[in-house]
């Protein structure tokens, strides 16, 4: 890959996406100057399927699908008081789109079903709704790059969740079932409070998208995340550690680790992969150090010292060592 | 330590989780959590009865994040009442204990809804730890005079000082009270307001060093409280969104300095050298963490556009700051006092952080996003001028840098990713990103880099999906600043690894398949390598492999089973050179490397039978976590080194077993049973020879606390009422 200037490609990217972005809006105000039409006050499903159908009224359907009301009626879905609801809108035909054309011929191919849909055609049904909140940004984030839809994690007719209508038996299951290792992990000695029951994952991630890193909720870069709960840590601080000053997870495993406080590597290995000089930084701690009780190397190791790791706000701190 | 204590009683309880490793108590709902929003109308249920345990060993690590005492349990609470306008919902779990959990929730569709709720998360470190302090006011940690006196008159020694200490349960504890409101303005507006508040009490281990070659560690007074206020106004209809909100964060310290005693002497000395811990100053003084605030404005509008595209631009201005005062240089009467640069941090950082994006689908099997984000932390803390400050309140030294360095940072990502869908449920995607960084005070101040990717996504298919991703990153920076490696007499060849030119490659693949409709098979690998071909020092190789397979079971109604295996291996190789300062500091001959590696096998399964016999539902579950990780130091041919003395393998065993029987009594009582069976093995050069109650080792004071071994049965009998 040939070098690029970093800040020319910056700025050639932000000008590319200014120049679309530009073009589209362009062309979105021409078609409103061209439609004045209010939009649609309901959700609106068109697909192949559902072509020039229309609507035949909950009732219609329930003569033949009257198992489909199981997860159904009984969720916020089914509450008519709630006016983005199917139930205040068109019941069934909310996602499944008008059914004249299903009662007509009543085959799996003239009704809209999300299940025999492409992931991004099915996930607009649910957003033609769930437009807001945490959902406001599914669109681009890292689930629908990899081409995952709503249904993939939730299920309207039968969610085998208590919360979140998913389609495991919980959040952690339904996120396990693709990031393996990050749930393994969870089960290291050293871990966050999640086999617990205190945290889940969602208690950091945005499965559906976020204006951070890596789906985190809260911030705007990983920091802001880990700080949300670990406020201490924040600072600024009079002597920062530039390295977590960057990213916590330069040193910390947030998903576990067998390292004593979730650390990447033990100590004081992952200390000396940075810190090189003269003495005791670069000096080896081998099985004679641990039998001399090396303060370096047994208990906390670099840290038994080095405590304000994170930062200090003492005058003589600038080693982290007050 | 060994406690039996079995106490009976009356309880509530739960279908505990199919899966051990949900090993949230029995009253945990399975997703971990009581559900803030329940979608499904809500029901009763509650769960109570006794809980015996009986462990050897750790006991507070088997306990780490819950409580467990014996005793009578109130473990779960679920009331509802939903109408067709609205919904009300109380969740209490553990009640009474450290790890308690409260919610409630009342909702009126369309018109507003108030949470509050209350989660206390205990963190115990160590059962019989000891500490020869005492306090003697908020972080003040005081030893007996005359035992300072008599070891520095050669009359004790601090191996007394150890065997005399308090012996107490290391814990702290984090309470977190909050609640939020949200108002429905119209059908496409509401207003929200979340207000917590967090405090942490109790105590944690702390280092409180005098000397070099000495640790002193202390168990540091708790006494925090946060609080947040985050509000915001959000507007949207089918095509546009508009939000701002503002997210405010305030922390308080009631502990923001520690003063302890030094064990080795009761009066204050000037020092020659802070390698004895025995010369010096008779008590050190810490900075703990300084009270400060964050406040963060941001706006985000998300748009609709032609072609079934959407872009949106979200932008956040914030600053973080905190003003403490600052402590003088050291609390050694015996050192001249020096004047500070200025009496309070005034430290503040300006954070805006931006994120712009596009996706479109122009064609019904073309996907397309862009986006840019930009994150600048802009350090405005002033430089803090020091000369010369105290090294552990010991002696005065010269500053290396001659004070502090406000390190700051831009970050700027661009991602641009094209996805093709040539079969509706199989998409292919090809993706760039750029991420450059500008750094202030660091050793290289710009990086830079490309990563090219490439996946592929069958999902959606309801017999099958594979799902694959190929990154190949490359990092490299510019502006390496020599000097300042020279500055702190560390190694100019070095390169930081966070920051150093990088090379990285990275694949995985899931597959799941259901060959029937009973039988679910997944199998997952992934692998990935880094290099720093430049770094001569430090960071020079960082690899993973792993792999898991597993296959869930469910012939029908009466048995549900999995089991999964999966294993990890981890390897890095770094490199270092043990030198003094003079001819030692440019020898390559004193080089060594460590070459580690971490192999970790981890396996969970489950067996649910929910009608195991009349009436009868059955359930086991059993996780396994070991980790053996080698650390090999490795000596040039021509090393001029001494023999090394290899440290010990790590070892970590968890085995996690819980058997699970709820016999129906009536159509809304069960009794329940759980048994629980924790096991943990550890070996770990650096906790094998700290153990408590005997903490002195012969470079410090040590308060005990560390990794040992447990064994623990816990077992609850409940009565379960569900309505």
């Amino acid at each position: 890959m040939r070098e690029v200037t970093g800040r020319s490609v910056l700025a050639g990217g932000v000008l590319l996406l200014a120049l679309w972005t530009g073009g589209l809006l362009y062309a979105e105000g021409a078609r409103a100057e061209r439609v004045s039409e209010q939009a649609p006050a309901e959700p609106a499903v068109a697909t192949a399927a559902t072509a020039g159908a229309t609507y035949v009224g909950e009732s219609t359907c329930l003569v033949c699908h009257e198992d489909m009301t199981r997860g159904y009626a009984d969720t916020l879905h089914g509450r008519a008081a709630l006016s983005r609801s199917p139930a205040a809108t068109r019941g069934c035909e909310s996602c499944h789109g008008p059914g004249s054309n299903h009662v007509e011929e009543p085959v799996p191919g003239s009704i809209a079903l999300a299940t025999r849909m492409a992931p991004r055609e099915a996930s607009e049904i649910c957003l033609s709704c769930h437009t807001r909140g945490d959902h406001a940004l599914w669109r681009g984030s890292a689930h629908d790059a990899r081409n995952l839809s709503c249904g993939s994690c939730h299920s309207v007719h039968a969610p085998a969740s208590s919360a979140g209508q998913l389609t495991a038996k919980s959040e952690a299951d339904t996120c396990r079932s693709c990031h393996r290792l990050q749930s393994q992990k969870v089960l290291r000695v050293g871990h966050m409070p999640v086999a617990e029951g205190k945290m889940t994952c969602s208690s950091c991630h945005n499965p559906h998208g976020s204006t951070n890193v890596k789906l985190l909720k809260a911030g705007n870069w990983v920091n802001e995340s880990c700080v949300s709960c670990h406020a201490e840590k924040r600072g600024p601080f009079l002597f920062e550690h530039a390295a977590g000053r960057e990213s916590c997870v330069t040193c910390h495993d947030p998903h576990g680790s067998s390292n004593d406080r979730m650390l990447v590597a033990k100590l004081p290995m992952l200390c000396q992969r940075c810190h090189i000089g003269t003495r005791h930084p670069s000096t080896i701690y081998d099985s004679a150090a641990v039998r001399s009780n090396s303060n370096r190397v047994v208990g906390r190791g670099c840290v038994n010292c080095h405590q304000n790791i994170h930062g200090s706000n003492h005058p003589s701190g600038a080693t982290f060592l007050r | 330590m060994r406690t039996i204590t079995l106490v009976f009683a009356v309880s509530l309880a739960s279908v505990a989780s199919t899966s051990a490793q949900a090993q949230g108590q029995p009253g945990a709902s399975a997703a971990g959590q009581p559900s803030s929003t329940a979608l499904r109308v809500p029901t009763g249920s509650l769960d109570f009865g006794v809980r015996g345990t009986t462990s050897t060993g750790d006991e507070a690590r088997y306990q780490r994040y819950r409580e467990l005492r014996s005793g009578p349990v109130l473990d779960r609470v679920r009331w509802g009442r939903t109408t067709e306008t609205g919904l009300f919902t109380v969740a209490l779990d553990h009640v009474g204990y450290r790890d308690q959990r409260y919610l409630a929730e009342l909702q009126r569709f369309d018109r507003f809804t108030l949470e509050v709720d209350w989660d206390s998360v205990p963190l115990f470190y160590g059962a019989g730890t000891r500490t020869p302090y005492a306090e003697a006011g908020a972080g003040i940690l005081r030893l007996p005079d005359d035992l300072q006196l008599a070891i520095q008159g050669g009359r004790s020694t601090i191996v007394d000082a150890a065997r005399g200490g308090a012996v107490f349960d290391l814990r702290q504890r984090r309470d977190t009270g909050g609640g939020r409101f949200s108002h429905n303005l119209s059908s496409d507006a509401f207003v929200h307001v979340r207000v917590t508040t967090t405090s942490k009490t109790g105590e944690q281990p702390w280092g409180a060093p005098f000397g070099f070659s000495a640790a002193n560690e202390v168990a540091l007074p708790l006494d925090s409280r946060t609080n947040d206020v985050s509000a915001g106004l959000e507007w949207s209809n089918e095509r546009a969104l508009l939000r701002v909100a503002y997210d405010g964060s305030f922390f308080g310290n009631d502990v923001q300095t520690l003063v302890f005693d030094n064990a080795l002497r009761a009066t204050d000395t000037t020092s020659g050298s802070a390698h004895v811990a025995g010369n010096g100053t008779s008590q050190g003084q810490m900075a703990i963490w300084p009270g400060s605030s964050a406040n963060a404005v941001s706006g985000l509008a998300s748009f609709g556009l032609p072609g079934r595209s959407r872009a949106h631009a979200y932008v956040s201005v914030g600053s973080w700051s905190q003003n403490e005062p600052l402590l003088p240089f050291t609390v050694n009467t015996a050192l001249p006092a020096a004047v500070l640069d200025r009496p309070t941090a005034d430290a503040e950082a300006r954070i805006l952080a931006t994120n712009l994006g596009v996706t479109s689908r122009p064609a019904n099997d073309l996907w397309l996003s862009a986006r840019y984000r930009l994150y600048d932390f802009d350090n405005r803390t002033p430089h803090f001028a020091v000369d010369t400050y105290a090294r552990m309140d010991q002696l005065l030294v010269t500053s290396a840098l001659g004070g502090s360095e406000p390190f700051g940072y831009t970050r700027n990502f661009v991602d641009l990713d094209a996805s093709y869908t040539p079969l509706p449920h199989v998409a292919f995607r090809a993706g760039w990103s750029l991420e450059h960084d500008d750094r202030s005070f660091r050793f290289v101040e710009q990086t830079t880099e490309h990563t090219l990717r490439g996946s592929i996504d069958s999902t959606g298919l309801s017999r099958w999906s594979v799902r694959g991703l190929y990154e190949y990153a490359r990092r490299t920076g510019t502006g390496f600043d020599e000097e300042a490696f020279s500055d702190i007499g560390e190694q100019v060849s070095l390169r930081q690894f966070d920051i150093s030119d990088r090379l990285r490659h990275r694949v995985s693949a899931i597959v799941q398949v259901l060959p029937a409709d009973s039988v679910g098979l997944t199998a997952q690998v992934g692998l990935g390598d880094e290099q720093r071909p430049d770094a001569l020092l430090g960071l020079q190789e960082n690899d993973f492999r792993f792999f898991t397979v597993g296959v869930d079971v469910t012939p029908g109604d009466e048995v549900m089973a999995g089991l999964s295996y999966g294993r990890e291996v981890y390897a890095s190789l770094q490199r270092s050179r043990q030198a003094n300062p003079g001819p030692q500091f440019d020898d390559p001959t004193r080089d060594w490397s460590t070459d580690a590696d971490e192999h970790v096998d981890t396996m969970t399964a489950y067996v649910d039978l929910p009608h195991v016999a009349e009436r009868t539902a059955l359930s086991f579950g059993y996780d396994y976590s070991r980790s053996r990780a080698e650390y090999l130091y490795l000596l040039a041919s021509n090393s001029t080194l001494g023999a090394v003395d290899q440290l010990r393998p790590v070892l970590n065993d968890l085995h996690h077993g819980q058997v699970e029987a709820r016999y129906r009594l009536t159509p809304r009582v069960s009794l329940g049973v759980t048994y629980w069976y924790d096991r943990y093995s550890v070996e770990d050069f650096a906790y094998d020879g700290l153990s408590a109650p005997f903490a002195y080792a012969g470079s410090g004071l040590f308060l005990g606390y560390g990794y040992r071994d447990y064994t623990a049965h816990t077992g609850w009998v409940r009565l379960i009422l569900d309505w």
